[in-house]
């Protein structure tokens, strides 16, 4: 296996901890809409989330990265008690959606913003299908607009993520973050 | 250029699929939820009450947070099983409970969760504050399981329960 360098790591928990933190930002405006449209917060919001996920894999350039990085996301958020009550399950739900954008990664070769958004937007998808089945158990027509809501803050992650990745790597290109 | 115009068509039939299911999930509000009620089904029959109703007497208990944190609460409200019993529900067959909010947050009972005294209440009250309703002004009911390692079950805005048989 390849050898991670100290600077890959440093990205990854770098855009691990932004990540973490960006859901806890954002949930008070995105509850704006799921309050009015009456359905449990959270997955308007996931979006933000996953999108440093999707740059920290494009920064770190390792397949697997955005899987491991989930999973450390998963332990801080019980570490931290950010879980709710998904408890150590947290573990799934964080993990999931970056072997989700691993894949996509994998699938994908270009890089442009179709891939920024598809990986983001299938990633909230499972994140958003797995909190539903562990904690929420909305059906029909609600769960309908729960994954629809996962899908639009996906579109904005991605968008975002696309952003900030071309941003961001060209500082790291141009040797602004050194290992 | 035809990609980008593909990739906007597409997120803008996304934004309008979840603008129009989620004014259809809005405006299935119930006749009950704007009457301030909540609606109890069993056997096949539907009893509304009065989020007034249920203000009959007071209790306490200890709850548990997510994070493990305790604390103890006086409420007002009724136990279920008592509210049941009041409306001639009878459930000492029932298999379980299906409760659901306004906002579509769902959590179950068992039936013998149901049946144990001092478990599962319905509070309008909670340390001298009225639990308020979905809709702004307006009353509401949460449900208190006691005894729960966390509050997953206690659900606000409450509107149904279904006792299933």
């Amino acid at each position: 296996m390849k050898k991670l360098t100290a600077r890959q790591l440093t990205l990854m928990a770098f855009c691990l901890l932004l990540g973490l933190c960006a859901k806890r930002i954002i949930s008070p405006v995105t509850n704006v809409l799921t309050d009015f449209f009456r359905i449990p917060g959270g997955s308007a919001a996931v979006g933000f989330s996953l999108a440093f996920l999707v740059i920290g894999r494009e920064l770190a350039a390792v397949p697997g990265a955005a899987t491991a990085m989930g999973f450390v996301q998963g332990l801080l958020a019980i570490a931290l008690g950010f879980s709710g009550y998904q408890g150590p399950l947290a573990i799934i739900t964080y993990t999931l959606p970056g072997l989700v954008i691993d894949l996509t990664a994998w699938a994908m070769r270009d890089r442009g913003l179709p891939y920024f958004i598809v990986s983001s937007v299938l990633a909230c998808e499972v994140s958003a299908f797995m909190s539903n089945l562990l904690v929420f158990h909305l059906g029909g027509v609600a769960l309908l607009l729960w994954q629809l809501m996962a899908a639009c803050s996906g579109v904005a992650g991605g968008i975002c993520a696309s952003v900030l990745y071309a941003r961001v790597a060209r500082i790291v290109r141009l040797g602004g973050i050194k290992s | 250029m035809k990609k980008k115009v593909l990739i906007a068509v597409v997120i803008c039939a996304v934004l309008a699929l979840t603008l129009g299911v989620g004014l259809y999930v809005r405006n299935t509000q119930t006749a009950q939820e704007k009457q301030n009620a909540i609606t109890v089904k069993a056997a096949g029959k539907e009893i509304v009450v009065a989020v007034k109703e249920l203000d009959k007497s007071a209790f306490e208990g200890e709850t548990v947070n997510g994070k493990g944190e305790r604390s103890a609460h006086s409420y007002r409200g009724v136990e279920l099983q008592a509210l049941l019993k009041d409306k001639g529900v009878d459930f000492s067959a029932a298999t379980g409970v299906h409760v659901s909010s306004a906002d579509q947050y769902t959590a179950d009972l068992t039936g013998d969760e149901l049946r144990e005294a001092g478990k599962v209440y319905l509070a309008v009250e909670i340390d001298g504050q009225k639990v308020s309703g979905i809709e702004e002004g307006t009353d509401g009911v949460q449900m208190i399981v006691f005894g729960d390692e966390n509050m997953r079950r206690s659900v606000r805005n409450l509107a149904v329960i279904e006792v299933q048989p």
